[in-house]
């Protein structure tokens, strides 16, 4: 059992990082990004190639980093940030467009056939107690947990806080001389570097698909629901919680429920927390 | 048709330690009643309470007799308190006479059911509240403006047609929040002429809450200013606009100058 | 009526519009010849033809549903992919097992509308994109629910429909005209209530909730028909589906399914019924037309969204509407020329 809830807390990793992509994006320009996972994809295929022309794995993979934060910039400043006021279900199905768009170019790009990620991490593991550890979980788990915590430092500095700032009030952030325009930018940097960590370290070792980032999305959207949208370390609590449940339900229950592990978490805690979440009436929009 | 009451009692309403109505008392029993204060003061909040959007800290709210704190805000619309809105609450997308026509939702006697399979009954009487709606528009002269959609309209019909719709819910307490603000002269004789005259055909209890006391002390019957959350005058309006205690919170103290 | 109703009618002059509101005659003539056009079509159009055209049909009232749910009541539900399969499976299933298929249709279609109450029961104090999230995950797990029944449905390998007879009359023939029914059936009447109160009061619980109490109208009343009804009819939409694909795969009702409707229905105009019409075409027609490169039908669609999103928020029915607009105007000046 400790098995799954390891390997949980690796499939958890990946949820927890994206969930943490979607709360900072939302937070910083309220767009729910349905293409979070999706975006993480170029960056990814970027290290793919390098590596496969001879680079070693960390150089190439920080380079894919760099190339998704660069897409996260250029895809605020062209598509969102003009369409800014529209409110949130156009925006949803503005990036369920972008999803699209996105999946095709990297399939044009880079091709449809799957593609090797080797590491130097992904063959071999410890042997412990019986158990059998691969390297690339405990990688995986480790590099989730120190970028929670870098980022909880982030929301500190100056450009956090500003972030914060925005977030909360941005009438009052703009006023006071906060330049929403590029701490939004920031916020999709970085959201998309951090989603093609998140991808890479999914793929690593296995293969990376231009199918890779389908299964993962929806099960971020669970974690950051489960964060309430504003809550970095509830998204990424709740992403590992996803991981780990789905795992111990695909050993006791089946398999076949495990996908439905996450769906099932979002009904019920929408159903629990019904309450908090409704629409109190501002006495000031009347 | 004898008016209805309508009677606050005690009220407090508090969002967490912001007292925004403390103890007030008003009894609204008919003819126009005018609720003034400065910004501020908690006018649109009694509305609030009134409404069921807010739930007071204390007191009570009887309509005829009947405590209202408590009911589901739209129990309370249909028990029929009509209001209007400091910004006018129109669909955009529809037509001036298909906003009017939304307020007949109280007083349609045929379910959805019914409008689903087209039975006679229920295609008479869309018929019949689509005039009703007319001749409601027509009684403040804006009959012409009916088919145009409502975002095309300026904003002083944009608040007749508000009061157009409150008025087709058959209400038998009206609040109106603000309804002169922002309307030139011209337009706002038309709407006052207009209201008068079913106010006194219905004997309709009518709440207004204005800015404006010129105006209001010259239609209104009696006058309860508010400030602060409290009452602090209440009576006939001419002389309730001379009290020195009103003057004061709408200027402010004047320092003497010596 | 006028006496129990608070305004007297009785001293005002009542247009004619008012109390006998008619179509103008261009749009009653377009209609008939649209459908006399429907109607013969099958003179015309070969087999593989009329199997695309019906399947237009059925995309248009699968979006009709989303219609209603999002475009009137404005509530983003995104379960209808999940309603859809469910319609589908249902119906062939109890039909397999014996039932007559329009009994089976009738009964998943209420249990469907059930579900959707349950769908929609939690969604009424949601908003935004909890409720999208919500709904979203709803829907995959009635799929799930599917394909863990791999008893009766299949599972992942599929499930082969039983077809419908239809007494010797050549299948493609008798279904497509069983779509255009069906289809023709819930323009009128579901038309006929969106134009109507029903509309009107969802429409106000879209735009203008916060008044809607005052009126006496209970939102989460309305919100709950909109999740039921559009439920019902994407069931209803999935069994004629079931019959036309003569095959059902868990696949065909994944995620990519719902986003297929989307772009349905924003391409085509969300809030306008005609819209839902031209938008299940632009989707039949791309599917078709890069039947063999998935990669391209996608950046089309994806893109498409955006734009429409972005540049044409009505979609193309907001189009039409600048048209008629336009012609309006000049047909206008033409007679203010002429006058």
């Amino acid at each position: 059992m400790f098995q799954q809830i390891l390997s949980g807390l690796e499939a958890g990793s990946w949820y927890a990082l994206l969930a943490i992509s979607i709360v900072i994006v939302m937070k910083a320009t309220d767009v729910p990004n349905f293409a979070q996972a999706q975006i993480g994809m170029p960056g990814a295929y970027t290290a793919v190639n390098l590596i496969g022309q001879g680079w070693p794995a960390i150089p190439a993979m920080l380079v894919g980093i760099c190339v998704g934060y660069v897409l996260g910039a250029v895809i605020e400043r062209i598509a969102i940030r003009p369409l800014a006021s529209l409110g949130h279900f156009p925006m949803l199905v503005m990036t369920i467009g972008l999803t699209y768009a996105l999946v095709s170019i990297v399939t044009i790009t880079f091709g449809s056939e799957p593609r090797n990620f080797p590491t130097p991490w992904s063959e071999g593991g410890w042997e412990f107690a019986g158990l059998y550890i691969p390297y690339a979980q405990v990688v995986t788990i480790l590099l989730g947990i120190v970028l929670a915590v870098v980022l909880t430092y982030f929301f500190r500095t100056t450009w956090g806080v500003r972030m914060r700032a925005i977030s909360e009030n941005p009438g009052n952030a703009r006023l006071i001389g906060i330049n929403s325009g590029l701490v939004s930018n920031l916020a999709w940097g970085m959201g998309a570097a951090i989603s093609t960590l998140a991808m890479m370290l999914h793929t690593q070792g296995t293969v990376l698909a231009d199918s890779s980032a389908d299964p993962l999305i929806l099960k971020a959207f669970v974690a950051a629901v489960l964060g309430s949208f504003t809550s970095l370390s509830g998204a990424f609590i709740g992403g590992l919680s996803i991981g780990v449940l789905e795992n111990l339900t695909g050993m006791y229950i089946g398999t076949g429920w495990k996908e439905a592990v996450a769906l099932v978490i979002v009904v019920a805690y929408l159903f629990v927390r019904m309450p908090v979440l409704v629409k109190t009436i501002k006495p000031r929009e009347v | 048709m004898s008016s209805h009451s309508l009677i606050l009692k005690d009220l407090s309403v508090a969002f967490g330690g912001n007292k925004v109505l403390e103890g007030v008392n008003i009894s609204f029993t008919g003819g126009l009643h005018g609720l003034v204060g400065p910004n501020g003061a908690g006018k649109t909040t009694c509305y609030n309470a009134i409404s069921g959007y807010v739930t007071p800290t204390a007191g009570s709210i009887e309509l005829d007799g009947t405590n209202l704190v408590g009911t589901p805000s739209h129990e309370i619309g249909s028990k029929g308190i009509g209001r209007t809105f400091q910004t006018p609450k129109l669909v955009a997308k529809m037509t001036v006479l298909e906003n009017v026509m939304l307020g007949a939702n109280r007083t349609f006697t045929t379910g959805h059911v019914a409008e689903f399979f087209g039975t006679k009954k229920a295609r008479a009487e869309e018929r019949a509240v689509r005039e009703m709606a007319y001749a409601t528009l027509a009684q403040f002269g804006l009959d012409g403006t009916a088919r145009d959609k409502a975002s095309s309209v300026p904003l002083a019909v944009q608040k007749m047609v508000e009061i157009a719709r409150a008025l087709v819910t058959n209400p038998v307490v009206l609040l109106l929040d603000e309804p002169a603000a922002g309307l030139g002269a011209e337009d706002v004789d038309r709407m006052v002429e207009a209201l008068l005259k079913v106010i006194k055909e219905r004997n309709l209890t009518t709440v207004i809450i204005e800015h404006d006391l010129h105006l209001v002390s010259q239609i209104c019957s009696k006058l309860s200013v508010l400030h602060y959350g409290r009452i602090i005058a209440e009576g006939d309006p001419k002389v309730v606009v001379k009290d020195e205690v009103v003057i004061e919170a709408y200027l402010g103290k004047r320092k003497a100058v010596k | 009526m006028s006496t129990t109703l608070p305004t007297n009618t009785a001293n005002v002059a009542m247009p004619d519009w008012v109390s006998h509101p008619k179509r103008p005659i261009q749009s009653k003539l377009v209609r008939a010849l649209l459908l006399l056009g429907m109607i013969i079509l099958p003179w015309f159009l070969g087999g593989y033809y009329i199997y695309i055209v019906s399947l237009v049909l059925v995309y248009t009232l699968s979006t009709l549903g989303l219609n209603v749910m999002i475009g009137w009541t404005g509530q983003i539900g995104l379960a209808a992919a999940g309603f859809f399969g469910l319609g589908a499976y249902a119906t062939s299933i109890l039909n397999e097992k014996g039932l007559p298929w329009i009994l089976a249709l009738v009964l998943v279609g209420l249990f469907a509308a059930l579900v959707g109450f349950v769908d929609g029961f939690p969604a009424v104090r949601l908003f935004g994109f909890f409720l999208a999230i919500a709904s979203l995950a709803f829907g995959d797990l009635i799929l799930r629910f599917i394909i863990e029944a791999d008893g009766i449905t299949g599972g992942g390998g599929g499930y082969p429909v039983q077809l419908l007879e239809f007494w010797g009359v050549d299948r493609e023939i008798a279904l497509y005209y069983l779509c255009l029914l069906a289809i023709v059936a819930f323009m009128v009447l579901v038309g006929r209530v969106l134009d109507g109160r029903l509309g009107r009061t969802m429409l106000a619980v879209n735009t203008i909730e916060i008044a809607t109490p005052s009126m006496g109208i209970a939102p989460p009343k309305y919100k709950l028909i909109a999740f039921m009804t559009s439920g019902s009819i994407a069931a209803i939409a999935g069994a004629i589906f079931a019959q036309l694909l003569t095959y059902l795969s868990p696949d065909m009702f994944k995620t990519s399914l719902i986003i297929t409707m989307l772009v349905m229905l924003i391409v085509g105009g969300v809030g306008s019924l005609w819209g839902s019409f031209a938008g299940a075409i632009f989707v039949v027609f791309v599917q078709e037309w890069l039947q063999a490169f998935q990669v391209y039908q996608r950046i089309v669609f994806g893109v498409s969204l955006m734009l429409c999103i972005g540049l044409l928020p009505g979609g193309l029915a907001s189009l039409v509407e600048r048209l008629r607009g336009a012609f309006a105007k000049r047909a206008g000046r033409a007679e203010g020329a002429a006058a």
